[in-house]
């Protein structure tokens, strides 16, 4: 009998993952439609097929050699950081159009540089290395090469 | 005549103020890049990938090539100094540097490393640059039939040799197929798996995806091993003293090496460069085990052995030139590195081929140029000069570093289409790039896959209109049948054959 751990472990749960995709992408291939009539073989669909049904073989073929093992590799290393930082990035993604790239990116940096513990006791540095950051960047992309970055109120 | 001539004006190119600030500054990139344990010049150029939308084609090509040698070489230099190798083709140069740094010969050790590098880099330029046309010559030899074969011998290539984990990397492989699909069929304009998304209409971009794979997976790859991979001990770092003097190989150690060795080593890392997805691991480690089994002292190996150092560094700076060959003149990256530099190429609107020797050489030869000049004289100047400060990199905080890569890969993958869309699709990407790399599915197979899907569909459906859909016309077609003994060949080799040589020591 398997542990519920270890089918939730990403040896399990990846290839689910890969298998739910597949399918959802080969009733997709189903739904294409050419202008003209094609041969399958040489229509938008066959290939997309083909790589489907190969994909379904492998999953199955990974997911049984996977139960046929005894046990699961431990993965080492922290669970939560790893989430804070898709946390962070995705807030800034958010953000990033109506806060600007100056406020937005700044905000950022604070909450990576509290993610990865940097410089957190030492508030002046923690805030001037934030700074310094936001604005490196800033110059390469806006002054250097030109790109207009999105701002607030007309400022970066 | 006209190609050589070409190959002279990529020099030229290069005293061009631009050309030759992006080669400095992009060595500097990939020296730094590189020798960062956790850091690797594929990271590098793909965090660099957005400015090349903002620079004309030639800077941006000198860069990536310049990174693409600086990065190859510095990774040895914290395998020597600290004994964690910056990039995984450095992992051979750690078992000998490193004993060598032990003696107080690390100086010496980190010479002969970059003494390796410059003969190996160099020498696989020149190949590369003597070989191309005949490669030129050879792809117009091949025709539609051919290049399907000829895709799907390189796409087998990268799968098997993930050896141990082909089913994985083959889903991988798979998958960025899959995700190549996404967008208008090229051939007949029709909508595929867009659903109903204006944004998937265009299909899905170089950018997000190496962006997500390459920067921001590796982030939160830091993020978790953060407590694991434990600061690098300042003390011990300051303790050291290198004096640049020492820097320099002494002659009777290069003849007890002896050019034949590096020689050897340039040529089966050059090799090992053509063959795509091998990369500069496998050609530091096959030059390596070669190395030790012609040498008169194998007992040295592990133990300090210069020849070793010579060996392994020669082949993975080889591997730089030997990349290139497949990238530019069949659209097949050899690496993840060849593979963005391809990105580039196509941003630009140029195609690999014959024709891109014929009649945009000139765009291509200072690429060439910043290879040989990158090996031949940035390397041993900028160890010279910058060798004693190489150790002080490892001490910057990663806490800084990691949210400035973060910083400078997503508001990188924004400018470059002004996308916020394109953002998003970095970070889908970067998960999913995070968890394949947790469950060993190799996020390089996705990339070529990705890269290298539609011309393999795209082949495939021509050859077939061709034949009126008859599939014989793979095993009739000279160049087809060619290319799939190759690939029969390459599976019996790689995967059926039992090796007979003992694996790493």
């Amino acid at each position: 009998m398997m542990s519920r751990q270890r089918l939730l472990s990403m040896e399990f749960a990846l290839p689910v993952f890969f298998l739910i995709l597949t399918t959802i992408y080969l009733a997709a291939a189903f739904t294409i439609r050419a202008q003209i009539s094609e041969p399958f073989w040489q229509g938008p669909r066959a290939i997309p097929i083909v790589a489907s049904v190969m994909m379904y073989a492998l999953l199955l073929f990974v997911l049984v050699r996977q139960f046929r093992t005894s046990n699961t590799k431990a993965q080492p290393g922290e669970i939560l950081r790893p989430v804070w930082v898709v946390v962070a990035t995705g807030v800034y993604i958010y953000v990033f159009e109506p806060l600007g790239y100056g406020l937005s990116t700044l905000l950022y940096v604070f909450a990576l540089f509290f993610i990865f513990e940097f410089r957190t006791r030492q508030p002046l540095a923690f805030v001037i290395y934030a700074l310094v950051v936001t604005a490196v960047f800033y110059i390469l992309y806006a002054v250097i090469f030109g790109v207009r970055l999105p701002e607030l109120f007309g400022v970066i | 005549m006209d190609t050589f001539l070409s190959y002279f004006n990529g020099f030229s190119a290069l005293l061009d103020p631009l050309n030759f600030a992006v080669m400095i500054g992009g060595f500097l990139v990939g020296t730094f890049f590189g020798a960062m344990p956790g850091l690797t010049s594929v990271l590098a150029i793909a965090l660099l990938l957005p400015v090349t939308y903002q620079i004309d084609v030639v800077p941006a090509l000198i860069m990536c090539a310049s990174i693409f040698m600086a990065g190859m070489y510095s990774g040895s230099i914290t395998a020597i100094t600290i004994n964690i190798p910056g990039a995984p083709s450095s992992m051979m140069t750690a078992l000998d540097g490193n004993k060598l740094m032990k003696r107080g010969k690390g100086a010496n050790a980190l010479g002969h490393a970059a003494l390796g590098s410059m003969i190996g880099g160099t020498l696989g330029a020149v190949l590369l640059m003597a070989f191309m046309p005949i490669a030129a010559k050879l792809s117009l030899l091949i025709q539609t039939p051919g290049k399907f074969s000829l895709i799907f011998f390189a796409l087998v290539v990268i799968v098997i040799v993930e050896k141990g984990n082909i089913a994985k990397s083959t889903i991988a492989m798979l998958l960025g197929l899959m995700i190549a699909t996404v967008g208008i069929d090229e051939l007949l304009s029709v909508p595929r798996f867009t659903f109903g998304t204006e944004n998937l209409m265009e299909g899905i971009d170089l950018m997000p995806l190496v962006i997500g794979a390459f920067a921001i997976s590796e982030i939160l790859i830091q993020a978790q091993n953060w407590r694991l991979d434990s600061e690098v001990d300042l003390d011990e770092i300051k303790k050291i003293r290198i004096k640049r003097r020492d820097f320099i190989p002494l002659w009777s150690e290069v003849r007890e090496i002896g050019l034949w060795t590096y020689f050897k080593s340039t040529v089966i890392g050059y090799l090992i460069g053509v063959l795509p997805g091998a990369g500069g691991s496998m050609a530091a480690f096959v030059s390596y085990i070669e190395a030790r089994r012609s040498s008169r002292k194998p007992q040295e190996y592990g133990n300090g052995s210069r020849e070793g150092i010579a060996a392994a560094e020669s082949a993975n700076n080889a591997m730089c030139g030997g990349a290139f060959v497949p990238m530019l003149m069949f659209g097949i990256p050899g690496d993840p590195t060849t593979a963005i530099v391809l990105g580039v190429l196509v941003i630009n609107g140029l195609q690999p081929g014959a024709r891109l020797l014929e009649n945009q050489a000139d765009l291509i030869s200072p690429m060439f140029a910043s290879l040989i000049v990158s090996a031949l004289i940035l390397i041993p100047l900028t160890l010279y000069l910058l060798g004693p400060l190489f150790l002080k990199m490892v001490t910057i905080s990663r806490g800084l570093l990691y949210s400035g890569i973060a910083v400078v890969a997503l508001v990188g993958s924004y400018v470059a289409t002004l996308s916020i869309f394109q953002m998003s699709l970095s970070l889908v990407l970067g998960v999913l790039a995070f968890y394949m790399r947790r469950a060993s599915y190799s996020p390089v197979a996705m990339l070529l896959g990705f890269i290298l899907g539609p011309d393999l569909e795209q082949y495939f459906r021509r050859a077939m209109s061709l034949s009126d859909g008859d599939p014989m016309i793979f095993l009739t077609s000279p160049d087809s049948i060619f290319f799939l003994l190759l690939t029969a060949a390459f599976v019996y080799m790689i995967v059926v054959r039992k090796p007979k040589t003992a694996t790493a020591p």
